[in-house]
């Protein structure tokens, strides 16, 4: 595999899906117009979606991954040697042992099958080994120690520069921050409502302008002892009663005093400058920030700080046409959602995909579920991977967003047609930068395993930590 | 229905131009049109959209001073045009017959090819493409070509873009379908004459399809003049004519090739070479075994 910046996506079919599959090749830069992957359950998204991490991490670009599902910490599964042994500790054992086969024989299977795969796009154990060997894996598992622990209040508790550079960015980061810490503890996280977002807020800036932490017990004492009399017009008395800033201070102690609160502040910080800065060793990072064991509000509200501090660090890029970092969110339903909903998720992520362009990161979303993403978002991809939709309503929306964004000469009824026939792993697929109207694009092989959601546990043994180092072929890298 | 059924068979044709033979013979020789169309492509499309046409028979009756004859023999007009010109094509066989018959046969399964996904997306009916399929025989396949040529000129615009049949490959098919059928039928025919005054009853055939049809799409016009939608149900014949006074690269070969011509729209495959990794991929089909439709 050469070292160029075009990313080998795999092959491509005119749109009647006749003769011979030739190789296609994504220009790495083209990315920077962002992408969108559809495609309905089993329509291989989350394969393509690696596919290009991949790509782009050989063509030397870094990489955050949110991986919702669990399985795109599956990039770490590389097993250069491509031998049983090495898939045999990842192979559900009770599930082979029903089947009446055991684990060696189905290990055995299982890595004559992938390395078949492989074979099919010309690729063998040495392309899987260049790949290990250039990648920097880290697995952050905010709010548990399951991998890496993240410490997503880091923005509290850590003054940005943009304090000095840009204040509205810096505010944003920060309310995003203290949304989440009144998710901890129960309280209503909507900036727009909550009195007690507005009081943390305000304390917090004023801290963080001083030059001084906004760390929870900080805050905690400023909520009891207060050291404003006004908030906007009003007296701080009206505005939040002694009372309820009783309560809130208590609530903040009670977070303090917990130790699961202990797993949200333990780890290293939000660092987006660190995970995209070019490393000394050579190899280049790919972060993937975890989030399937939390639950809705919390995956919402650690993203909505993760984002925030993506577009913060996009702020304070100097503008270029080359794709410099990649942003792949996988399975961003609900995220960003159209029209009146507004998860914290929403407003870096649009932000991201109007304004992120000028400065080369490029923003991948994938998603089953067209409808539920913002006009905004679909219209500013200049990418688009569409598989297989099984309900009319998608292909619609698709179709819809399809014709405006690249003006193609397709008509409705014929994309929809396709659509609705296309096997797993092909995508229609658009890049308006080609002006090649439409093809049908069958991602390559992952040089990864594809084995599908991990579990805590598995992302303990992935990344090795508590004790029990990697299995044989593990990435076990730390920056 | 997209193709006439009547268009596959040349006995069908031919009793076609028995009846409007009369008619063909009494076009003054001063009201001869220009002959500025591939005969074949024209008269393939007014087969194929003439049921469309015949919809409005009845609506178009109405209309003042409007040539009964115009719609009720438009099809044997275009088929008697058809049969005209196919059955008078130079008498002796050319030197590179076997070479036009593969040749025809490969641009036949090209087209067949393609038009599988369009009949999914529906731009071609599956009854059409059942029905060019029957047939058997070099004569069949030549016919099919023919057909599938008036098909896909038919939709030209909604498909071009999204399937591998070219410009130059419907260029190509219009002239190799026509010689195809005519070496098969000379071969089958072998003591056919052909007439002397064979070009100018051609020329006058094809006055008559010409008139007829163009007067249907003025009635069309003005019938569907609020739906907008005339052009559509009935196309100019002469659209694409200035396109098709370029020869194409295949059509200037003195001796044709016996693969179809290349797709103009090459996959962009940059920084790869195609030929060094043609084949990748496995042999997975694009699309579910399946077809909903």
């Amino acid at each position: 595999m050469s070292a160029s910046r075009d990313l080998a996506l795999g092959g491509v079919r005119p749109v009647d899906g006749s003769g011979q599959t030739l190789p296609y090749a994504l220009p790495c830069d083209d990315l920077v117009t962002h992408g969108i992957v559809v495609g309905g359950t089993g329509s291989g998204k989350t394969g393509l979606l690696l596919v290009l991490v991949e790509e782009a991490l050989r063509a030397k670009v870094p990489v955050i991954l949110v991986d919702v599902k669990g399985d795109l910490s599956n990039l770490l599964l590389t097993f250069p040697e491509l031998d049983a042994s090495a898939f045999a500790p990842w192979l559900d054992a009770r599930g082979v042992r029903r089947g009446g086969q055991s684990i060696e024989a189905a290990a055995q299977d299982v890595a004559d099958a992938w390395r078949q795969k492989l074979a099919d796009w010309q690729l063998g154990a040495a392309d899987v080994a260049t790949q290990r060997a250039s990648i920097a894996g880290r697995v952050f598992t905010p709010g548990s120690q399951a991998a890496e622990p993240l410490s997503v209040l880091s923005s509290l508790e850590r003054r940005s520069p943009l304090w000095d550079e840009d204040v509205e960015v810096a505010r944003e980061a920060l309310s995003a921050s203290v949304s989440l810490l009144l998710r901890l503890m129960g309280r209503d996280p909507d900036p727009a409502r909550s009195r007690d977002h507005v009081l943390l807020s305000i304390l917090a800036e004023r801290r963080l302008r001083a030059s001084e932490s906004a760390d929870v017990a900080s805050l905690l004492n400023d909520v009891r002892t207060p050291p404003i009399e006004m908030v906007g017009a009003m007296p701080l008395a009206e505005f939040l009663p002694k009372r309820d800033r009783q309560a809130l201070a208590t609530a903040l102690n009670t977070l303090l005093a917990s130790p699961t609160f202990e797993s949200w502040r333990s780890g290293g910080p939000v660092d987006v400058e660190a995970w995209f800065a070019p490393r000394e060793d050579g190899r280049t990072s790919a972060t993937i920030i975890s989030v399937a064991h939390l639950d809705d509000d919390e995956r919402s509200l650690v993203l909505g700080v993760l984002l925030e501090q993506v577009l913060a660090w996009v702020r304070t890029q100097p503008g270029t046409e080359e794709l410099r970092a990649l942003l792949v969110f996988d399975e961003v339903y609900g995220f960003v959602p159209p029209h009146p909903a507004n998860p914290p998720t929403k407003r870096p992520l649009v932000s991201l995909m109007k304004q992120a362009r000028a400065f080369g990161l490029g923003v991948v979303l994938a998603t089953q579920n067209p409808m539920d993403l913002d006009y905004r978002a679909l219209s500013n991809a200049g990418l688009w991977c569409v598989g297989r939709l099984a309900t009319d309503a998608d292909r619609e929306r698709v179709v819809e967003a399809l014709a405006d964004a690249a003006g193609s000469s397709a008509d409705a009824q014929t994309l929809s047609g396709v659509l609705k026939l296309l096997a797993p792993r092909w995508f229609l697929l658009r890049n308006v930068h080609q002006p090649q109207a439409l093809w049908l694009l069958q991602s390559r092989t992952t040089l990864c395993w594809l084995r599908g959601p991990m579990t805590r546990t598995d992302l303990q043994r992935l990344t090795g930590l508590n004790g029990s180092r990697g299995a044989k072929g593990i990435h076990d890298d730390s920056v | 229905m997209i193709l006439s059924e009547n268009f596959k068979d040349l006995n069908t044709a031919e009793e076609a131009f028995r009846r409007v033979q009369s008619d063909i013979d009494a076009v003054p020789a001063d009201d001869i049109a220009a002959f500025n169309v591939d005969l074949v492509s024209a008269t393939s499309i007014v087969l194929g959209v003439a049921d469309r046409v015949l919809a409005f028979r009845e609506r178009m009756l109405t209309l003042p001073e409007f040539d009964r004859k115009a719609v009720d023999r438009l099809i044997d007009y275009a088929l008697a045009a058809w049969y005209l010109y196919i059955t008078n094509l130079p008498a002796a066989e050319p030197a590179d017959a076997e070479a036009i018959l593969s040749e025809m046969q490969a641009l036949r399964g090209k087209f067949l090819i393609w038009a599988v996904p369009l009949v999914a997306a529906g731009h071609f009916e599956q009854g059409a493409i059942d029905h060019i399929k029957e047939g058997s025989g070099q004569k069949d396949a030549a016919s099919d070509l023919v057909a599938l040529v008036g098909l896909y000129r038919a939709r030209w615009d909604a498909v071009k873009n999204i399937c591998g049949v070219t410009e130059a490959d419907l260029e190509r098919a219009a002239a190799v379908g026509p010689l195809a059928f005519a070496i098969v039928s000379r071969r089958e025919n072998k003591g056919s004459v052909v007439p002397t005054d064979v070009s100018l009853r051609i020329r006058r055939a094809w006055t008559l399809v010409d008139r007829s049809y163009s007067q249907c799409r003025r009635a069309l016009h003005f019938l569907r003049f609020e739906e907008g939608d005339f052009d559509e149900i009935a196309p100019n014949l002469r659209r694409n004519s200035g396109t098709r006074s370029t020869p194409s690269s295949a059509t200037a070969t003195a001796t044709p090739s016996t693969t179809t011509t290349s797709s103009t729209t090459a996959p962009p495959t940059s920084g790869v070479q195609a030929g060094a990794m043609s084949g990748i991929g496995g042999s997975a089909s694009p699309f579910v075994a399946t077809q909903a439709r």
